[in-house]
Parts: structure tokens; sequence; C-alpha cells
């Protein structure tokens, strides 16, 4: 139970910081209280375009110190912020 | 041909050798048969099995095809009878039992005459704000994409990756009709984004892709393994020499083509050419085209080509003929101005140096825009990119020169004296009169800059800034 928790409240500041680095570090005109965990990052939920998805896959790697490899690439992982929360936790 | 090559997208597949069992199928459409020699049929050619397959089938019929850049039912230009939509179903194999019935046709106005028959009709990108229809003769077409192939070898061993818009002609002309003909296995890929790209590639396993600038280095910054293709293709506004050899070390051969909607494939570097040449932007004519210059000074030159397999003319949206400047004529020149200034030199290589309508007058000199981009892109450290466009304000040189310039990424926050830059790197009269910050070049989905979109964001916020 103790480690669910923990486990919960990391996913949640991940989230917390990817709407963060989404909001105010990439080139998009989106809020962070705008930004639904549960939608698509691309053009079918919030729009983000090639450009503004490479540039945060560079930050997520630099914030995260983590490296994102060519596998793990795929459009699932950008089907939204809950799943690439989990991703980088699990790479944490 | 090997039957068993095809032609796929993310869940459809469609060997060479069932291909007639879909046309015979499309024979007995009921709508299909009533088309005379000058219908003409809006088609979204979305990069798709369905949309590939139609094609196909319509190229060989005595109709005309207007190529439409989306499905849109509100924007159909008034010189079309009839439009083809596609009632596809992406995420699910093909089912050939079902076909004929995913196969739409709305009448739009059945008493239009075209006038001629077996063209195909494309819109042009409008990168310079206006659209064009222009007409090809099917004949030209598939001429200019052989034409390609003697110079581009594409085999049936290939595997081709398309992810550039089938409706341009980029990406029909010298991208999916070469790898139709050779008989290769061909990707098509809708609506490309770099992830979608990754995907699929690392699935297909292609030996030859298409490209437009913008993915070149998007690709080269994201993708860690070092793929090796026999051939990248790309086309639009050219690489700077840095990315191009970054992504050939990664990715290999990389091939610069120069076209145009009107005239198809024109040139491209030649594949056996050291990479400094191509990532320098020399390009060598391919075969029958003809050229001759048209000199306004010293080293450059408006370059005017004859290509065999040309356009036929530009029409307005109700049919009617158009010239190159939009007034009404019979019939187009056998000379087409391509309004690029270009540097050739003797042993046939030649150089575009950039648009010609691109250029400015200052303090007398005629000066390339390219030229200017060029220098600040490769004199000023701070900058990733720059873009100088001009506006009808007059200053003591001349027209006034926007440069808006997008910072490396570490420069993005701090406050950089572009001007004071630019002073030490050239001539004064080069100096454009105003720099613009932007985080992102506004791009086209054809991958050229959208030069028009920067002349709103001066007008709209530049001004302010400036």
């Amino acid at each position: 139970m103790f480690l669910y928790k923990i486990y919960i409240k990391m996913k949640e500041k991940i989230i917390a910081d990817l709407k963060k680095i989404i909001s105010n570090d990439l080139d998009v005109n989106i809020k962070m209280d705008e930004i639904d965990e549960n939608i698509s990052l691309f053009e079918d939920g919030l729009g983000l375009d090639s450009i503004a998805v490479v540039d945060l896959i560079t930050k997520i790697e630099d914030h995260f110190k983590i490296s994102i490899d060519d596998d793990d690439l795929n459009t699932k992982l950008f089907s939204s912020l809950i799943k690439l929360s989990e991703f980088i936790q699990s790479k944490l | 041909m090997e039957a068993s090559n095809f032609i796929s997208d993310n869940c459809k597949s469609v060997n060479y050798a069932d291909f007639n069992s879909y046309f015979r199928i499309l024979d007995n459409h009921p709508e299909l048969g009533k088309l005379s020699p000058d219908s003409v049929v809006h088609f979204y050619f979305a990069n798709n099995t369905v949309s590939a397959l139609v094609f196909l089938y319509l190229i060989t019929k005595e109709i005309n095809i207007f190529l439409s850049k989306d499905d849109d039912d509100i924007k159909v230009p008034g010189f079309c009878s009839h439009k083809l939509k596609i009632a596809d179903d992406e995420e699910n194999e093909i089912n050939k039992a079902l076909f004929a019935d995913i196969i739409h046709f709305k009448k739009i106005d059945e008493t239009k005459r075209f006038g001629s028959t077996n063209n195909i009709i494309f819109e042009t990108s409008g990168s310079t704000g206006k659209s064009k229809f222009v007409v090809v003769k099917k004949e030209d077409l598939l001429n200019n994409a052989k034409n390609f192939l003697k110079r581009i070898t594409i085999t049936e061993k290939d595997r081709v990756f398309i992810t550039v818009p089938c409706y341009h002609m980029y990406g029909l002309g010298a991208a999916f009709l070469p790898a139709y003909l050779a008989g290769a296995t061909i990707r098509l890929l809708n609506k490309n984004n770099v992830i979608k790209y990754i995907e699929t590639d690392k699935a297909f396993n292609p030996t030859i892709v298409y490209h437009v600038p913008t993915m070149i280095k998007q690709i080269t910054k994201i993708y860690k393994s070092s793929n090796k293709y026999r051939l990248s293709v790309v086309a639009g506004d050219k690489i700077d020499a840095e990315n191009f050899s970054n992504y050939e070390s990664k990715f290999g051969t990389l091939v610069n083509l120069y076209g145009s909607t009107e005239l198809g494939a024109i040139a491209t570097s030649l594949p056996e050419d050291p990479v400094e040449i191509r990532a320098d932007g020399f390009l060598k004519f391919l075969p029958g085209v003809k050229y001759r210059l048209n000199t306004v000074q010293e080293g450059a030159s408006i370059l005017e080509i004859n290509h065999p397999f040309r356009f036929s003319c530009y029409i307005n949206s109700n049919g009617e003929i158009l010239t190159n400047d939009g007034e009404r004529v019979t019939a187009m020149t056998e000379w087409y101005n391509s309004n690029d200034l270009c540097k050739i030199d003797t042993s046939g290589y030649f150089k575009i140096l950039g648009r010609f309508n691109n250029s400015v007058n200052r303090n007398g000199k005629l000066i390339s825009i390219s030229e200017i981009e060029s220098i600040i892109d490769q004199g000023v450290n701070e900058i990733e990119k720059c873009l100088v466009t001009q506006v009808s304000e007059n200053t003591i040189r001349g027209n006034k020169l926007i440069l808006y310039y997008l910072p490396k990424m570490e420069f993005m926050e701090k406050d950089i004296d572009i001007r004071k830059a630019c002073f030490n790197i050239m001539e004064k009269d080069f100096v454009p009169d105003v720099a613009v910050k932007i985080k992102k070049i506004p791009v086209l989905d054809n991958g050229k800059i959208d030069r028009v979109s920067l002349q709103n964001l001066y007008k709209n916020e530049g001004k302010n800034n400036s």
C-alpha cells in the first residue's frame, strides 16, 4: 500500500512536470490548466506538431535525465500524458 | 515485376498481382461508367492503399482528375463535374467484396464541359500566397516519372517509403509513379509526423525514402539508429550543409530534387557525387531538359527551362485558361520562366540561388534575399535559422528588409544584437532593417517555408516589437 502511494505520487509529479514543460518550454499556445492528461499529444488531441514533439522529447531527456531509445518511440507512447508518464517512470 | 511486391499503408496491403481484380470491380461501378471524357473528377489522394488503387485505375480512364489537397466538400473548384469520396475504414484490412461500396460519387454539375480529356489538374502549393490550378496531360506526367527514373534508379527490389503527399507533383511524379513503374514495394504514410515516421521506418525497413526538408532535421535529431538507406530524396527549400552532412552520415546518400508542379522533376544532385558537392546544392538537369539563361547581373541569371514533359496551361477555378501573370491566353510558350536565380558552370552543374522575385533592389544593386539569408546563417553563431522578407516600405537603401531569426536553443531567452552582428559580416546594403525573433519556422504541408505567414507576423506583431 505504501509503495503504491509512492508510485501514484511520483506519477502525478511526472504528469505535472510534463504539463509545465509543454506549457512553458514548447512553442505552443497551451496553458497548463488546459492540458487533459487523457488525450493524445498529436493533432487529434493537444495538437502538437512534429517540431514540438521533437522539442518535447529532447526536453524530457534533459529534465528526467533519461534516454529515449528508438524502440520506445511509437504512437502509443504519445497517446496520452498518462502513458508518457508511465513510460518515464519505468525509466527512472 | 515481382507479383509479391505490394503497396501498403498502416493496415492495408495489396499485392501487384491483385491489382487487376480490384480494377475489374471498379469497371463495374455504376457511377464510374457514366463519366464522359471531359468530366473532371475531384479526388483526394490521401497517402493510403485504397487511394493509390483508385488513382491507378482512374489514370487509365479517359477522364480528367483534379488532385485536391483535402476531402472538403465546400472548397470544390467550379471546373469539377464530380467528386469521388472514399469511405475507407483506416483501421481494418482491405475487404475486396466491399471494395466498390466504399467508392462514392457525388455529381456536382454534370453539364460542366472541360474541353479536353486525360489531364491531371494540380493545385499549386501557394508558398507565395496565391494558388493556381496547373493542367498536366496524363501522358506527360507518366513520361516525367519515367524521365526521373533515368536519373534515380528504382528497381523491383526496392522498398520505397513515401511520406510526402501524393496530391502534390513531388509525391506523385517523383515518388509514387516512379516507384510504381519500377514495380517496387511501396509504403505510404498519411499525415506524416516524426513518431509515425520512426515507427513505420522500423517496421518497413525501406531502401529509398522521400522527405521534406523539415523532416531531415527532425529525424537526424531524435532517431538514434543509423539506418542506412540506399537513397534518400528531398525537395523543397535548401538544407544547410551541416544538416545535410549530419543526415547523410546517419542515413546514407541524400539527393536534392529540383522541380515544380508545372515541370515536374527538372534536375537532381548526382547520387554518385561526393557529399560536399551535393550538400552545396549542385544539380544536373534530367535528360531532355533544356535551359537558357536570362542574365540579370554578373554571376546570376534567371533560369528558363524547356521541359519535354511540361504542363499544358494554368486555369482558374472556373476552368478558364490563364497565363503566368493571370491574364487569359490560348497557349503557353515553350520556355518556362522558373523565376529562380541560378549560377551555372561549364561542366553543366548549376546551383539555385533563390527566387528572382525574392530579390531586392538596394542602393541600385539587385540582391538575392537567399544570399543574405545564407550569409547570416553561416556568420551569426547564435542563430539556428534566419529568413528575410521585404515589405514595400522605403528606407534610405531601398525596400525595407525584415529579418526573422530563430535563435539556437541556448540563446532563445537572451537578447542578441543581430543587426550589429550583420554589419560585421556583410555589406551595409545587405543588412536587414528590422529583426524579429521567432520561436519556429512556419512551413506549408509540402515543407516549403510559409513566407506569407512571416509577412503577416511582421504586419501584426513585428512592427511593435522591432
